[in-house]
């Protein structure tokens, strides 16, 4: 690479870093794993670099490049190696899930989904991607993006009830 | 309260609670980080994994001495934006008369804003209308029509008595770059330079990175002197047109600097994160430093990686509320910056007086608001007097250049 790809590069994690380890981190739930995907994604895209040169295309070669290790990695180690969550409890407390409570049991749900459950939802509502979107950044139908985010919420209520009963709750 | 907004709170409260590591953390010292055949970063270690702790508590107390009593992991009390700066803060409706959204733009005075409609493009063309404050009516202030195929429109600076703003018109390749400019008090926009037409070229030995700015065409433009003073984002050079058109001048001495603030600019091909000297376009002034990689500096104010801040001549260090700084990459107006306070509430803080205002949003909710300051726009962050967002079904208005 020459030096003025270089700079590039070294504009671009400085500018980028940030927002790439945030997004990995909800997709890995841990900070090292985090750190590791985004190092991972960004060496991908080096080696692609001389073929990206329109910022916006650099960037989601980058967050492409995460999700599909993200999928994978888990695939490959048939299970996903998510942070123990310290003292999250498995259920908030009846009659006491105000929202603080209700953002941890979430959390603690989120940690047994799989990895490709897990990813459409940050990409669908952490990133703020249409289904459309994220079909393409996935390389899926849209159909099955769809079926994805509605078993992906399924689960977590079937995995924390409380969960389904937010409406009712606020 | 659905399942769908408790996971987005959920995904933001999770996003904002682990500082992002160091952007060393994935640059290397050459050489190893360069090879020939392509680049090989940072060896992805093997990493244990280890536990995350539970939430970060926010231990700073705030300055002025005004923090929760009690505990010394209470979150710091901030008040909220309208009671900190009442003058500065206006509650407007979303939608114009005519059932219309709008985005405030920037005051035209005290009684009326200046707001835009419109995406910016060809197909929906920006219309910039004054909205008056007392009454709530608004009327169409400018006739604009934008060039055929025009894909942005920038973001309106005001002064001596005019209003100016750029488009970007046709395929990426071959887009054309106008610069508009039309009396504060109304009319007709007339186009007063075009790329392609008298439009200089930028110095061409000065190699600016691919940036969001290098998209638009245009890095920011003002309104000082009785001109309109521009850089390209194409290379060094600062710009000046008088508002009636002539031939684009280069300021002498400019060659190889872009404007940030008039009268201040910075060498042609730094990264906002790696502005390490300012240059008084007036005076001559030159101040440099940090030495500090870690810091990103404006004028005068620079942010740190957490809530770190400091002057740009290392004076005024002080710890600010809340564990982060959010939003655009330098201080706003050069002393403003978005913190994450308690976890999630978002503050906007001022490093010149280390005050703060709570702005009833959470983090979360800003981004899903795509508000311009959340959104890594920086033509906007350098452009923007005034911030606004969506609050209970309505925009609050924040005049920044009314907080003393």
């Amino acid at each position: 690479m020459d030096p003025r790809c270089e700079a590039d590069f070294r504009h671009f994690i400085i500018s980028r870093s940030a927002a790439l380890f945030r997004t990995a981190y909800l997709l890995t739930g841990d900070r090292h794993a985090a750190e590791d995907l985004v190092q991972s994604a960004l060496a991908k895209t080096a080696a692609k670099w001389s073929t990206l040169r329109d910022p916006t295309a650099i960037e989601a070669y980058v967050r492409r490049a995460m999700y599909h290790e993200q999928v994978s990695r888990w695939r490959r180690r048939g299970r996903l190696t998510e942070t123990a969550m310290g003292n999250v409890p498995d259920h908030a407390d009846e009659g006491h899930a105000d929202s603080a409570d209700l953002r941890l049991t979430m959390r603690a749900a989120l940690s047994r989904l799989t990895s490709r459950q897990r990813t459409v939802l940050v990409l669908r509502y952490f990133e703020d991607l249409s289904e459309t979107e994220i079909s393409h950044v996935l390389g899926i139908g849209v159909g099955s993006v769809r079926s994805q985010i509605y078993r992906s919420l399924e689960r977590l209520k079937k995995t924390a009830p409380e969960l389904d009963a937010v409406r009712e709750l606020q | 309260m659905n399942i769908e907004d408790l996971l987005r709170e959920t995904f933001s409260e999770m996003a904002y609670e682990q500082a992002p590591p160091p952007p060393d953390r994935f640059l290397r010292p050459r050489p190893a980080r360069w090879h020939a055949g392509g680049l090989v970063l940072a060896a992805a270690a093997a990493v244990a994994v280890l536990s995350v702790g539970s939430f970060v508590v926010v231990q700073q107390a705030f300055p002025n001495g005004r923090h929760a009593t009690g505990t010394s992991e209470a979150a710091p009390v901030v008040r909220p934006v309208a009671e900190m700066w009442p003058e500065a803060v206006r509650v407007v409706p979303k939608q114009l008369p005519n059932g219309q959204a709008f985005t405030p733009v920037l005051y035209l005075d005290k009684r009326s804003l200046l707001v835009r409609t419109g995406k910016g493009t060809s197909r929906d063309a920006t219309v910039l209308w004054s909205y008056d404050l007392a009454s709530g009516t608004a009327k169409q202030l400018v006739d604009f029509l934008p060039p055929p195929d025009t894909t942005y429109t920038s973001p309106v600076v005001m002064g001596d008595g005019y209003l100016a703003w750029w488009t970007i018109s046709g395929a990426r390749t071959s887009s054309v770059k106008g610069i508009w400019v039309v009396p504060a008090t109304g009319g007709v926009a007339s186009k007063i330079a075009t790329s392609g037409r008298g439009f200089p070229r930028p110095a061409e030995s000065v190699v600016v990175p691919s940036s969001v700015l290098a998209m638009r065409g245009v890095d920011t433009l003002a309104i000082a002197e009785g001109k309109v003073v521009w850089s390209d984002a194409g290379g060094g050079g600062v710009f000046t047109m008088p508002f009636g058109g002539e031939v684009p001048q280069r300021m002498p001495g400019t060659e190889t600097l872009t404007l940030l603030r008039w009268p201040w600019a910075y060498p042609s091909g730094s990264s906002s994160s790696d502005i390490t000297s300012v240059h008084n376009l007036k005076t001559g002034e030159v101040r440099t430093g940090p030495v500090d990689a870690s810091l990103r500096c404006s004028i005068t104010w620079c942010l740190g990686h957490q809530a770190g801040t400091r002057r740009r001549d290392g004076s005024g260090a002080h710890e600010m509320p809340g564990k982060q700084t959010l939003g655009p990459l330098l201080p706003a107006l050069d002393r403003f910056a978005f913190l994450c306070v308690d976890t999630y509430r978002l503050v906007l803080y001022d490093m010149a007086t280390r005050r703060g205002g709570d702005l009833g949003i959470t983090v979360g909710q800003a981004m899903k608001a795509k508000v311009h300051f959340f959104r890594g726009d920086e033509v906007a962050e350098r452009m923007m007097s005034l911030i606004s967002y969506e609050a209970g079904g309505r925009q609050v208005v924040v005049d920044l250049t009314a907080i003393k």
